[in-house]
């Protein structure tokens, strides 16, 4: 690979990691106080949890605005990180949804004979509380992306050091991430040998359990550079993380998120008293 | 000549390895030149550098820095990893914080340099080694020879007395590897002795004032790059090629090139053969050390 052509871009197969890592540090609100980023994803979380489930669907509109049209993301890269997302709760919603027994009459909206009076069924009542937790899962979401997308790490790691989390836990976090690209660099490495070498599509159990080990053997190997590295640049037993760049908040913006936090509250006191 | 850094019959024995990685080496840096170190793999150089480092401790033997033994305490170490810098062969190894700006700060914010003055530092470095516009990016997404050049950028921020190089310029394609010399020319400008280890002969010839060459842990032979390779392939150990400039130039008849200081880079053997060739063709030349052979046996 040529110098200047980095890794980010250079096949379509990007790991999300990576591209998630590209956006923080690629979009347009990252100027923005990542303290108040923080604050504002807080504040919406909370709402999030609190409110009605029509409010929480505006709540998640709302942020996907803010990240597609205020930080600029991508629409298809936001979309794929939030359906991915959405994946893990479709692979919840069966035990949510169907229920095993005999249900009372007119309980069932739908229904599945299996033996005797033993049934596969949905509720209205199930129905409705994946409806509930969708919406909620869906706003929390928007939340959790809209300061992912737009806050690169490092700058997480200067608020929660501003907000005292123990210096111990931060630079395990630090290690952690830095960490995780070694790990994704080193299967990424292994994966590419094994299709050059003619592996096929389907992987056998003798072939996973010799690329676990490799990867194991090589992600030891490079934890023993890395922590050698540490020494090699005067770790002293703290890493000094680099303190936060003071940074303007545009007027417009802020005056946007307070209007429409205001709205938000306005909108559940109504529908609470409706 | 005096010495930044000395080895004294130092041992080192892996617990893991049937033999010593450094086997009685007795060797000196000389300051503020350019040393290369060659030697086939496994013949001792990441361990003679993790030594220089006070990575590795000596099982036998001592490393001295300006005529001093190293200490290993925890503050002894921290002092000598701000004196001498070491820029690992991989880079994701020593690459720590999140941008080039950020790990290059690294050091300076552990000796506990104010932000002001590791700012205005570490952006100089980085714009020296052309990696100013990248200052924010991720590391994670810079190529390779980028990340070199980083790895580089940490080490020189710190302006060690003494930086050591393990292969810095392996896998990286001729424009890496001219950005990130010149990075190295800045330094040695500075007053920084420098030491690089290398496969690469030919960069070795071309850029060092001094060479060593380990073999199984010892040092077989050190000295000026002439005095090394004059005598041909003869004193250098086994899988180590000559420099094809030196190659050439010795493979020259004797009395053509004694006298003339050997080439060291494409250009001056343009110029020496040039050289040559004007004198043997200047008419009514009496012959002098431009004689043939066949003409000395007549």
């Amino acid at each position: 690979m040529p110098s200047g052509c980095g890794r980010a871009g250079a096949n379509g197969a990007e790991p999300m990691l990576r591209r998630i890592d590209a956006l923080s540090c690629r979009n347009a609100l990252r100027p923005l106080p990542p303290l108040w980023k923080s604050l504002f994803t807080a504040v919406m979380f909370i709402l999030s949890y609190m409110v009605h489930p029509a409010l929480q669907l505006i709540i998640c509109l709302w942020m996907m605005y803010w990240c597609t049209h205020h930080a600029r993301i991508p629409r298809r890269a936001y979309g794929l990180l939030f359906g991915t997302a959405l994946f893990f709760f479709a692979l919840s919603l069966p035990p949510l949804l169907v229920e095993l027994g005999r249900p009372a009459d007119g309980e069932a909206i739908l229904h599945l004979p299996l033996s005797g009076q033993l049934q596969l069924y949905i509720t209205a009542e199930g129905l409705c509380r994946a409806g509930l937790l969708l919406t909620r899962v869906m706003a929390c979401l928007s939340c959790s992306l809209f300061l992912i997308l737009t806050t690169p790490f490092g700058e997480l790691l200067q608020v929660l050091h501003r907000l005292r989390l123990p210096q111990i836990v931060l630079e395990l976090m630090l290690v952690m991430y830095r960490f995780l690209f070694l790990l994704s660099d080193t299967a990424h490495g292994l994966l590419l040998a094994r299709r050059l070498r003619g592996g096929g599509r389907r992987i056998t159990l003798r072939e996973t359990a010799g690329m676990g080990g490799a990867l194991l053997a090589g992600t030891m190997r490079r934890y023993r550079g890395f922590a050698q590295g540490l020494a090699v640049r005067g770790y002293t037993g703290e890493i000094a993380l680099p303190p936060a760049e003071p940074r303007v908040l545009p007027r417009g913006l802020a005056l946007r998120a307070g209007a429409g936090i205001l709205l938000l509250l306005l909108a559940q006191l109504w529908l609470l008293q409706a | 000549m005096d010495a930044c850094m000395a080895f004294e019959d130092v041992v080192y024995h892996y617990p893991d390895a049937a033999g010593p990685a450094l086997n009685h080496l007795t060797v000196s840096v000389p300051k503020g030149l350019k040393t290369a170190v060659l030697g086939h793999n496994g013949s001792g150089k990441s361990t003679f550098f993790l030594h220089a480092v006070g990575v590795l401790r000596p099982q036998h033997g001592r490393v001295l820095l300006e005529g001093a033994a190293l200490g290993y305490s925890r503050k002894e170490l921290a002092a000598l990893r701000r004196s001498v810098g070491l820029v690992l062969q991989d880079p994701e190894q020593q690459l720590i914080l999140g941008t080039p700006l950020e790990d290059a700060s690294f050091g300076l914010r552990a000796a506990g340099m104010n932000e002001g003055d590791i700012r205005s530092r570490c952006m100089e470095v980085l714009e020296q080694l052309g990696l100013a516009d990248l200052r924010d990016q991720p590391i994670h997404q810079l190529s390779l020879g980028q990340k070199k050049r980083v790895s580089l950028a940490g080490v020189l921020a710190m302006r060690p007395e003494l930086i050591l190089l393990d292969e810095p310029t392996s896998y990286l394609d001729p424009l890496s590897e001219v950005q990130l010399l010149t990075g190295l020319d800045i330094a040695r400008s500075q007053g920084a002795t420098l030491v690089m280890a290398t496969h690469d002969m030919n960069l070795a010839y071309r850029w060092a004032d001094w060479i060593i060459v380990l073999d199984h842990g010892a040092c077989r032979i050190a000295g000026r790059p002439d005095e090394i390779f004059a005598a041909g392939g003869t004193r250098l150990p086994a899988g180590l090629a000559m420099p094809l400039l030196a190659d050439i130039w010795y493979s020259l008849p004797r009395q053509y090139i004694s006298g003339r200081p050997a080439p060291r880079d494409s250009e001056q053997m343009i110029q020496r053969l040039a050289e040559l060739l004007a004198e043997n063709s200047t008419p009514g030349h009496s012959g002098g050390n431009m004689k043939s052979e066949e003409e000395e046996q007549d």
